[in-house]
């Protein structure tokens, strides 16, 4: 029976993809779990497979052309396989109009069904498609850590996604040793009237900023030592760390805004700012509390030069707790940045330079840098993020804090 | 502490009662005069005389029926059964009085009596002498079953058993009599319905009962050069059993073996399986393994009943399943 293939959601955010380009030609042979097509989304590259064999009756949309979700984008059937009467007013009009074809809405009903039988995979990442095995372990460890469990890859028997290979995804390689454990805190009767009138004075996210000159000279120290012994490390990856004991100094800063409730994450999942060509993504190095300067920076790296490859994997850049912005390579002395949402804070950070600074009564040259926290007011307050960032500033101005 | 043999346990465990409560009196073929088929009442006909160490005849259901009806009437009567294969005789009086009269008479009736005797294959006995006959009772609400696996647990409980208001089978282990081990110098009792941990480990649950605990252990160390570190929970009672030792043991291991001597169906083996299948289910990383006895009659033959019988190997590489390590 001529089945339609759909639009796939691939990430959370993702709400229309690209064709990139078609693998099969109408007319082709498709085995089950094959891919039919690369659609470009918002963030990567990514197949479209058809859980069903057959031929691939019918192409319902051009390359290049732009789809909503859960709109077909082309059929799949048997060989000689009428699809006239199917096909009728089917094809996606071009760019975002489509939601409102009729066409679409008749196959609406059967998106649903239709996706949870469409096999999906990320290009360079297999997957058995159709339902997910999954030990339930896995599934609850999955759900806590914000994995999208379609896209990990399983060890066990006939593909059984298991512990491991969640850990796996999550970056942990081994299991946590720890627990970290999350909260959910009731806002006060002044918390939710602090929320509401934030919100009311300014549409979306109401921001406040935050700047801190930080006196590098020791943490510089630092990065030549480090360099003795054989170990690169970056004024970004000792930036990462001293967040990284800032926020669990401060958990309140690593939250973000729910409403009737505010999210403190336990673990650390730290959203690190990549300039790319097409703008801008935030890889997550997630579990950040359990690394080392040395493992931040490797990982940092790694993920951004995924990121201009542009092979991020979602679970690569959801989920972040709370973002890093660092614009200093570029001779930026200080910037604010904007919150990414739902994160409750994000953190911009200039150039390390040297500046004319006073020194008890005389005037001297020393080693400078500026950071601007940008804070979301209605789940933290000025002094809180004060008191993040007079942490910070302690943890880079006597960097063995952040070694301990 | 003393080393003592299961039985003496036993005999202990029965004089010390005896002597602490003259409404407790022993029955059964050949506890008196031949101090018991398996001498578990050695030295009490001697102590305690023929009103309160009874020989009764051939009769299952008879004797079983006199307990009922003595504990009903306020005594404390311990029944032994040669083998629990036996006891299939006096199922409907266990079943049907003994298990029925407190809540059937409105609670104006108890019935404090041990039913005890030993279960289990032991050497080339045979289909009918080779049973392993707890979830016959397990299964049954108003009983308590316990399944000491050591000296010292079986005296505990079986003291426990005694004094106990509703009426409590203890199935012995018929190849453990003679196993020797440690049992404390004072007083003790342990509680019916406590499970305990006989080994501790972080990768997998192994939980068994009675005689399996032996096996399991041997697994849990050729588990250990694998370098899988098994914990081991010997339940010691059927039921109620200990839902929470064996939850909170996988809440930590994430992966479950079910280990017994007897049929897989509709066993005692299948409710624990259940259990953490139901209740842990977000705890379990694998599938809940079941090691257990070939589901049909003992064969005679000494090869045939080895194979049909749990052993550690087998445990062990169940074990491996629930850690994908096969």
């Amino acid at each position: 029976m001529a089945t339609p293939i759909l639009m796939p959601k691939l990430s959370d955010e993702m709400a229309e993809g690209t064709i990139r380009h078609w693998k099969k030609k109408e007319g082709e042979r498709v085995e089950p779990g094959e891919a039919i097509a690369e659609v470009e989304t918002s963030k990567a590259n990514l197949d479209v497979e058809s859980i069903d064999g057959g031929v691939l009756l019918k192409q319902l949309a051009k390359e290049g052309q732009t789809v909503k979700i859960g709109v077909a984008i082309a059929v799949i059937g048997e060989a000689g396989e009428s699809v006239e009467g199917m096909v009728a007013g089917m094809s996606p009009s071009p760019s975002t109009t489509t939601s409102a074809s009729t066409a679409a809405a008749a196959v609406a009903a059967k998106a649903t069904e239709t996706m949870m039988r469409q096999g999906v995979r990320n290009a360079n990442h297999d997957v058995t498609p159709g339902r997910v095995k999954a030990s339930p372990l896995a599934r609850r460890i999955a759900r806590e850590r914000g994995v999208d469990i379609t896209r990990v890859q399983g060890s066990g028997p006939s593909g059984r996604i298991i512990r491991a290979d969640v850990d796996q995804e999550i970056g942990g390689k081994t299991a946590p040793t720890a627990a970290a454990v999350d909260r959910e805190v009731e806002l006060s009767q002044m918390r939710k009237a602090i929320a509401k009138r934030m919100t009311e004075s300014k549409p979306g996210v109401p921001h406040f900023y935050l700047t801190a000159d930080i006196d590098m000279a020791r943490a510089m120290d630092l990065r030549a030592q480090l360099k003795e012994i054989g170990t690169q490390a970056s004024v970004n990856d000792l930036v990462l760390r001293a967040c990284v004991v800032a926020l669990g100094k401060h958990p309140q800063v690593n939250a973000s805004y729910r409403g009737e409730t505010f999210f403190i994450s336990g673990a650390v999942h730290l959203g690190v700012a990549v300039a790319i060509d097409e703008g801008l993504i935030t890889p997550v190095i997630r579990d950040a509390q359990r690394k080392s300067i040395a493992q931040l920076g490797t990982e940092a790296r790694e993920l951004a030069e995924q990121a201009r490859a542009r092979k991020l994997k979602p679970a690569q850049y959801e989920g972040g707790t709370f973002t890093v912005s660092n614009l200093g390579m570029f001779g930026i002395r200080e910037f604010s940045a904007i919150i990414n949402p739902p994160q409750a804070a994000i953190l911009a950070v200039g150039a390390v330079e040297k500046r004319a600074v006073v020194v008890g009564d005389a005037l001297t040259v020393g080693t400078r840098m500026t950071v601007t926290l940008s804070g979301d007011h209605r789940v933290i307050d000025g002094a809180t993020g004060a008191k993040f960032l007079q942490t910070l500033r302690e943890s880079l101005e006597q960097p063995l804090r952040m070694v301990l | 502490m003393a080393v003592i043999a299961y039985r003496e346990a036993i005999a202990q465990a029965l004089r010390e009662e005896m002597e602490r409560d003259d409404r407790v009196f022993l029955m059964g073929e050949e506890v008196a005069l031949y101090q018991g088929a398996f001498k578990c009442s050695q030295g009490l006909y001697e102590r305690f005389g023929e009103k309160r160490v009874i020989d009764a005849p051939i009769s299952e259901a008879g004797f079983a029926g006199l307990g009922v009806g003595a504990a009903m009437a306020g005594l404390r009567p311990v029944i032994e059964f040669m083998t629990m294969n036996f006891a299939v005789l006096a199922l409907d009086q266990v079943i049907n009085n003994a298990a029925k009269i407190y809540s059937m008479s409105a609670g104006q009736f108890r019935c404090p009596a041990v039913f005890r005797g030993p279960g289990g294959a032991a050497h080339q006995l045979g289909a009918q002498h080779s049973q392993c006959l707890e979830a016959q009772y397990a299964h049954i609400p108003g009983l308590k079953v316990v399944m000491p696996a050591t000296p010292r647990d079986v005296k505990g409980l079986l003291k426990s058993a005694i004094r106990d208001e509703s009426p409590v089978i203890c199935i012995e282990g018929e190849t453990l009599y003679g196993l020797k081990g440690d049992v404390p110098d004072n007083e003790y009792i342990i509680p019916i319905g406590e499970a305990e941990v006989k080994r501790e480990g972080k990768d997998v649950t192994l939980v068994t009962w009675s005689k399996m605990v032996y096996a399991t252990l041997d697994a849990a160390e050729l588990l250990a050069k694998e370098g899988i570190d098994a914990e081991v929970i010997d339940l010691r009672t059927v039921r109620p059993v200990d839902k929470a030792a064996i939850l909170t043991s996988v809440a930590k291991t994430n992966r479950c073996v079910v280990i017994e001597e007897g049929w897989p169906w509709a066993g005692v083996g299948a409710s624990v399986a259940a259990l953490v299948s139901t209740t842990g289910f977000d705890d379990l990383d694998a599938p809940v393994e079941r090691v257990h006895g070939i589901d049909g009659p003992m064969p005679y033959a000494k090869s045939l009943e080895h194979l049909a019988l749990p052993t550690a190997e087998t445990i062990a590489a169940a074990a491996k399943r629930a850690c994908y390590r096969e």
